[in-house]
């Protein structure tokens, strides 16, 4: 891919956000001193576009992208896992557990990573999500090992 | 004038056991940090962040300084034992240094990496603490007019210093300004570009949006990768034995030797500091190659410990005046210094030039842990250098998963909101997209921090000025002046990169 293909893809990436807010009910409510509610989010908007256009019209729009030749399915697939995992882990930590919810997030960010050996994923996850609540929990913040068991540091 | 009872009370602050403690646990982990490929200052910075939370004010600057110049130290350590550059900035100390190594001479290069980067950090922070109040009381002289002018400034020459990504850098400092409109205007604060979500009103905070854009990113591109690269397990061993032979190390003529390169890695960085957005590489790319000028017979590029010298010198001396700005004027000089002032506010610490007359005791803590960190950084760099040079040995298997799991901990840690992870995984994404499109992200977290400072600015000027804006922009010399110096940095830029353009076509032609 090169930078020109890139920029294409940033501008899609900006198309919705474009159509959010030129077709939203605010942008365009002046304020007391004149100024619109949106101006400056339009303005930004606008240099992002003519910023897009140069990298499309730009001298350097042929040159290739190294590090894009490595994305592939079984790597998108991982990232939405994770992603998914690191929202669970933060919305559900207090019903299940700190301890017990980071351990399984962390099996299996581990697991995606290259680590292959069962008992190594499962020490390490252990190790890990434990040194994390200490630590946390150590500098004040509201964490549980299991539903209901916390360890009460001074 | 120094006030006497602020900095007694700094001193107090800063020499107090916790303050001491967390500043070498930060210089411990940013060296380590900087010595694994891959990790970068910011990153460190991004990750440590919530851990300062519900520190006392010393203790969070003790660990985030700690670990910005322990990491910038720390990529030398990779890029002269295995060519590979542990962040970005080191770069430029793999020529000589690798070289050095294969002579056997490992040892020595190592040393000089470490004393160089401490004796131009040092210095600079002296430049620092000397510059930031005398630039802080102009500043203070500025209305909003002035202000918003600097801040326009400030935007520009972050475009006009991204070099050969010129678009690429002033997309993502627009994309950092478009970010920082969302949630309320700073005026009347009615709520926009919130997408509709409630939990948006409030805005992006920047501890979210900074894991995100450094580790998040970070560790969604090491899961896109098939194979897990590790630095070879012989290569940290052989390194590793180097360090603790009896070999010789670096004799103190030598060190005295390479002062003319030290110095221009302290001019050098020094001045790259202190402007937005260009950070440690360009310091020590520049130092370095005007070393190379000023000392032709000297072998620079060939294995002399004089490259690595002006190099180390030259991205550790950015590390103090990359504050100069975020002091100054409230703008940051770098992603780093953006964190720091991220930091500094969440401790209800807003930098501007008032800090220097509401908080003195604040800014005195703040030079204290600069100078007290480069002894800090010699001393744990000296004693542990052997460990480092280990590091590259951790899989990238087990260190992937921690900086997940500590990205989304530190990301719930701020506030316990936890719809804050959303706003994290966002910008993890668009940083995973700037990493695949080579999108500096520097500009984005610098800009996102100016963008409401900008705006409020502006605003309160043209209500000063009745609505007339021609009145409001330029209503002084001096807003005149700044007027001028933006539309310089854009020509100059544009001018740059025409320039730039005829030298490659004519090399094409030939």
């Amino acid at each position: 891919m090169t930078n020109r293909q890139g920029a294409y893809c940033l501008l899609l990436f900006m198309v919705p956000i474009l159509i959010y807010v030129f077709s939203s009910d605010w942008a365009f409510v002046p304020m007391r001193d004149g100024v619109l509610i949106g101006a400056f989010t339009m303005m930004y908007l606008g240099f992002c576009v003519i910023f897009i256009l140069a990298m499309i019209a730009g001298p350097g729009a042929n040159e290739l992208l190294e590090d894009i030749g490595e994305i592939n399915t079984p790597g998108l697939v991982k990232i939405v896992l994770f992603l998914l995992g690191a929202v669970a882990v933060t919305f559900w930590h207090e019903a299940y557990g700190f301890v017990m919810l980071c351990s399984l997030f962390l099996a299996a960010v581990s697991w995606f990573a290259g680590q292959t050996s069962p008992v190594g994923i499962l020490i390490y996850s252990l190790i890990v999500s434990t040194a994390l609540y200490l630590l946390f929990s150590l500098l004040g913040f509201d964490l549980s090992i299991a539903p209901g068991l916390k360890v009460e540091f001074l | 004038m120094i006030n006497f009872d602020a900095l007694q009370t700094a001193l107090g602050m800063v020499f107090a056991l916790d303050t001491i403690l967390w500043m070498i646990v930060g210089i411990a982990v940013g060296v380590g940090v900087g010595a694994m490929p891959g990790l970068q200052s910011s990153t460190a910075v991004a990750l440590m962040l919530p851990l300062t939370f519900n520190m006392e004010v010393a203790p969070a600057l003790g660990l985030l300084i700690g670990l910005y110049k322990g990491s910038v130290y720390g990529g030398s350590i990779s890029a002269i034992s295995f060519a590979t550059p542990g962040a970005p900035e080191a770069a430029a100390t793999v020529a000589d240094g690798y070289k050095l190594m294969q002579r056997g001479k490992g040892k020595k290069a190592l040393h000089m990496a470490l004393y160089a980067s401490v004796t131009a950090d040092f210095l600079s922070d002296l430049i620092t603490i000397f510059l930031a109040p005398a630039l802080a009381l102009v500043a203070l002289k500025f209305g909003p007019s002035e202000r918003a002018w600097v801040l326009i400034l400030a935007i520009t020459l972050i475009g006009a210093l991204s070099g050969r990504r010129l678009a690429k850098g002033m997309f993502s400092a627009a994309l950092g300004l478009y970010i920082g409109t969302m949630g309320s205007d700073p005026i009347g604060l009615v709520p926009r570009n919130t997408f509709g979500l409630w939990w948006m009103r409030d805005g992006v905070p920047l501890p979210p949006l900074v894991i995100g854009i450094f580790a998040m990113s970070m560790v969604l591109q090491e899961l896109m990768k098939p194979a897990v690269v590790a630095v070879a397990r012989d290569k940290a061993s052989k390194l590793a034995d180097v360090l603790l032979s009896k070999s010789e190390g670096l004799k103190l003529r030598e060190y005295l030797s390479c002062w003319k390169e030290m110095m221009i890695g302290l001019g050098v960085g020094s001045f790259v500091g202190v402007l937005p957005g260009l950070g440690a590489t360009v310091g020590a790319f520049l130092s370095y190659a005007v070393a190379k000028q000023v000392s032709p017979h000297k072998g620079i590029g060939n294995g002399a410990l004089e490259g690595v010298a002006a190099a180390e010198a030259g991205n550790n001396a950015t590390v103090g005046p990359t504050l100069v700005p975020l002091i100054a004027f409230g703008i940051p000089g770098s992603a780093t210094a953006a964190l720091l002032g991220g930091a500094l506010i969440l401790q209800g610490v807003t930098p501007s030039p008032r800090m220097f007359d509401l908080f003195p005791h604040i800014i005195y803590a703040l030079f204290i842990i600069l100078l007290l960190g480069n002894i800090a950084n010699l001393a744990v760099g000296r004693a542990f250098a052997s460990v480092y040079a280990r590091i590259g040995e951790i899989p990238r298997a087990y260190l992937v998963p921690l900086i997940g799991a500590m990205a989304v901990l530190g990301t719930y840690a701020y506030q316990q909101n936890p719809y804050h992870i959303f706003i994290m995984l966002a910008c993890g994404l668009i940083g995973l997209m700037f990493r695949y499109l080579s999108i500096p992200a520097a500009p984005l977290v610098i800009t996102f921090m100016v963008a409401p400072l900008a705006e409020a600015n502006l605003r309160k000027a043209v209500l000063i000025s009745g609505g007339d804006w021609f009145h409001t922009l330029f209503n002084s010399p001096l807003s005149i002046g700044l007027a001028v110096a933006c539309v310089m940095s854009v020509l100059a830029a544009i001018r740059f990169k025409m320039n730039e353009n005829a030298m490659i076509t004519d090399r094409d032609d030939e």
